[in-house]
């Protein structure tokens, strides 16, 4: 009897040991499981480079057209810039004009980010034109643009256009709006022109049968520098634009040459044969104040002020070949600045101070390098043979130069890191020369 | 045939027959001790006997006028001893029986013996109740021990049943929340392949600055709401891009085991390094 009880109670026991243990593992199972972290992804880099965007036609009502759809000039700006992928919208059934006629999936289907579409309508005697930007991703308006402008600025506007779009995607200020100087030749006949930046409307600046070389604009866009050979020797000439009106600048004895503005607009970098052999000198917008800046007996030319002001960057071959070296521009000992490859010419800089850029002899062809000045890196961008006179784009994203294809010389673009690359225009001559005017240029 | 027997036989048979009653006496009061001391300690129930040499006369209860006192109930009334049987007077002399005599002796052996079989008949029925009470007390144990058995195995089982809901709930929680990390880590590097080949990293700065976001995905693979900037890179544009390129991802590739997917649906933490 007694054995019986004390397996019984050794049962009971068992199973109220069981009991309490268990029921307090459970909970302890319980409250342990809920406490756990969200996943967590790491993305290190990002191999996109473009922006995809529809660009659609914009409804045109009366006269409105001028040669070139508007829709079309805005796209071309966009996909030379190397930022933004166009998406090809010709496949699609019914293209919206304003923002309530999108359907959003049918955009998010073909990838795109961003979405332009709007009206141009005839009011008077000129155009208005209504553009709306949407982001297709938040389905929200990013832009509404409204100009109103004479026929004979439609594609201006689409470059303004091109601009805020750039803009808005990128935080960087578009350059389509701004304009470029360069030199033709047709014939015998030497003419400086003054387009677009796409080479649209060009304006003659000065013309002449004796060479015309080295445009460099004035900062605030009113002035052209230039040399023109027209008195037998290359002299220095600076341009209004407003006006016409030009003037001597620098026509020393021996060679005046290769002028470039201080970013303060005052004064300019030349390059003189004054003494004896090539060497930079810096001389006031007037003619006058002349200072020599470099002293040495090699020669020293293509000289640019750094956009600080304080140096100027030039080619001289006292090493033994053309390398780019800088020198205060108050004068003093020059260094070194370029050590990569054989012949490093015709030093540019970016307006953001970030780049130089400056004509390399690659394996015997003269091509468009860049030289991050941050890390020292240089990435040669051109492919073609005989490329020169790199010049930066005011917002430093794209270099424009010169190139020859078929034995002409033609103008071409290509972004600061080498992706994407455009020859601008087939027509008027042998084009060589170009440079890139500021964000403010003088009014057309 | 009959036996005559001599008045000194008759003698001694008497006191054998009263020391053979003083036995059985003797012999019932040693068991009902041994009952009563094995009721103690076995039993909490008391068997009690009371010897009666005739019923009590009923007689009718007065009405009570007054509440009366309760009393303590009378104890058990003692086993009155045997009568003595009257003392035998010494032979003066043999001389043979009468036959008054021999039906007197004859009257009392019978109603000796009547009362022998009445106190084994009592005897034999305080046995049965005994023996049936002890079977009453054994059903009893038996009942109890069965409930008690039954007690325990239903507990037991509701442990068990616990134990299984347990083990059903762990299972269904490890198909929820348990989740394969080779298949997590494919479809989390799909993610994060899908994001990288939209992130223009160009749009950033070269500090490359450390962005994280948060999104919330749904069963299909597509973010549910807008992604939540949690940090910047203090580049407005940068900032601009990266949710851009979650949004331009989507949708992603899910995997179909439900723990994994469940997992994915949760809240996930994207931590850029756009310029890496």
């Amino acid at each position: 009897m007694n054995k019986t009880v004390t397996m019984q109670n050794l049962k009971n026991g068992l199973i109220h040991f069981l009991s309490h243990t268990i029921g307090a593992g459970v909970l302890v199972w319980m409250f342990a499981l809920p406490a756990q972290a969200a996943l967590e992804l790491e993305i290190s880099g990002g191999s996109a480079i473009q922006i995809p965007i529809a660009i659609l036609p914009m409804a045109e009502s009366g006269s409105a057209q001028s040669g070139s759809r508007l829709h079309d000039i805005i796209s071309n700006d966009l996909r030379g810039s190397g930022m933004f992928r166009i998406i090809n919208t010709s496949g699609m059934p019914a293209l919206p004009t304003n923002a309530a006629q999108i359907k959003y999936t049918d955009w998010t289907a073909l990838k795109a980010q961003g979405l332009s579409l709007g009206e141009v309508q005839q009011a008077g005697g000129n155009l208005k034109v209504s553009v709306q930007v949407m982001d297709v991703l938040r389905q929200t308006a990013l832009l509404q643009l409204t100009y109103t402008v004479s026929p004979s600025q439609y594609r201006h506007v689409a470059h303004l256009i091109a601009d805020q779009i750039y803009e808005k995607f990128t935080g960087q200020p578009g350059a389509f709006s701004t304009r470029i100087a360069y030199v033709t030749k047709v014939g015998k006949r030497f003419t400086l022109q003054i387009a677009d930046y796409d080479g649209f409307n060009a304006q003659t600046l000065v013309s002449s049968n004796e060479p015309i070389i080295s445009p460099s604009w004035s900062p605030d866009g009113s002035k052209m520098a230039y040399v023109s050979f027209e008195k037998k020797k290359p002299i220095v000439f600076v341009q209004s634009l407003y006006t016409g009106e030009r003037k001597i600048v620098a026509n020393f004895k021996g060679n005046n040459s290769a002028p470039a503005w201080s970013p303060d607009g005052s004064k300019l970098a030349v390059v003189l044969t004054y003494g004896a052999n090539s060497q930079i000198y810096t001389i006031s917008a007037d003619g006058s104040n002349l200072q020599q800046v470099t002293k040495s007996s090699a020669i020293d030319t293509s000289p640019a002020f750094s956009p600080d002001g304080q140096w100027i960057y030039f080619t001289s071959d006292r090493g033994g070949r053309p390398q780019v070296y800088k020198v205060s521009a108050s004068g003093g000992s020059a260094s070194r600045v370029t050590f990569e490859g054989s012949y490093n010419d015709g030093p540019r800089f970016s307006p953001d101070g970030k780049y130089l850029t400056y004509i390399r002899n690659d394996g015997g062809a003269f091509k468009v390098a860049v030289q991050d000045l941050g890390s020292g890196d240089v990435k040669v961008l051109s492919t073609g043979s005989q490329d020169e006179s790199p010049s930066f784009a005011p917002n430093s994203r794209t270099i424009m130069y010169a190139t020859r294809v078929g034995g002409k010389g033609t103008l071409a673009t290509v972004t600061v890191d080498g992706l994407v690359r455009q020859r601008l225009s087939e027509a008027g001559g042998d084009i060589r020369e170009p440079a890139w005017g500021p964000a403010q240029a003088a009014p057309k | 045939m009959k036996i005559v027997l001599s008045p000194q036989d008759q003698v001694i048979r008497k006191r054998a027959a009263m020391l053979s009653v003083l036995m059985h006496v003797l012999l019932f009061l040693g068991m009902i001790f041994m009952v009563d001391w094995k009721a103690v300690h076995v039993s909490p129930s008391v068997m009690e006997a009371t010897l009666w040499d005739s019923l009590p006369s009923k007689q009718p209860s007065k009405p009570a006028t007054k509440p009366v006192e309760p009393t303590p109930p009378p104890p058990p009334p003692e086993p009155k001893p045997e009568p003595k049987p009257p003392e035998p007077k010494p032979p003066e002399k043999v001389a043979p029986p009468e036959p008054q005599v021999k039906q007197a002796e004859q009257e009392a052996e019978i109603a000796l013996k009547k009362r022998e079989d009445e106190k084994k008949r009592l005897l034999d029925e305080e046995k049965k109740k005994e023996l049936e009470q002890k079977k009453q007390e054994e059903k009893l144990k038996k009942i109890q021990e069965a409930l008690r058995k039954q007690e325990e195995e239903d507990k037991l089982k509701k442990i068990q049943d616990a134990m299984r809901q347990q083990d059903m709930d762990a299972q269904q929680s490890a198909a929820a929340g348990a989740v394969d990390p080779s298949v997590l880590n494919y479809y989390m590097g799909l993610m994060s392949r899908k994001i990288r080949s939209t992130v223009n990293s160009g749009l950033c700065p070269v500090t490359n600055p450390e962005l994280l976001v948060d999104i919330q995905m749904t069963n299909s693979g597509d973010i549910s709401g807008m992604p939540k900037l949690v940090k910047g890179s203090g580049d407005a544009v940068c900032d601009d891009a990266v949710i851009r390129a979650i949004l331009a991802a989507k949708p992603f590739d899910m995997p179909d085991d439900p723990a994994a997917r469940k997992k994915m649906v949760d809240q996930i933490r994207l931590k850029f390094r756009p310029r890496s």
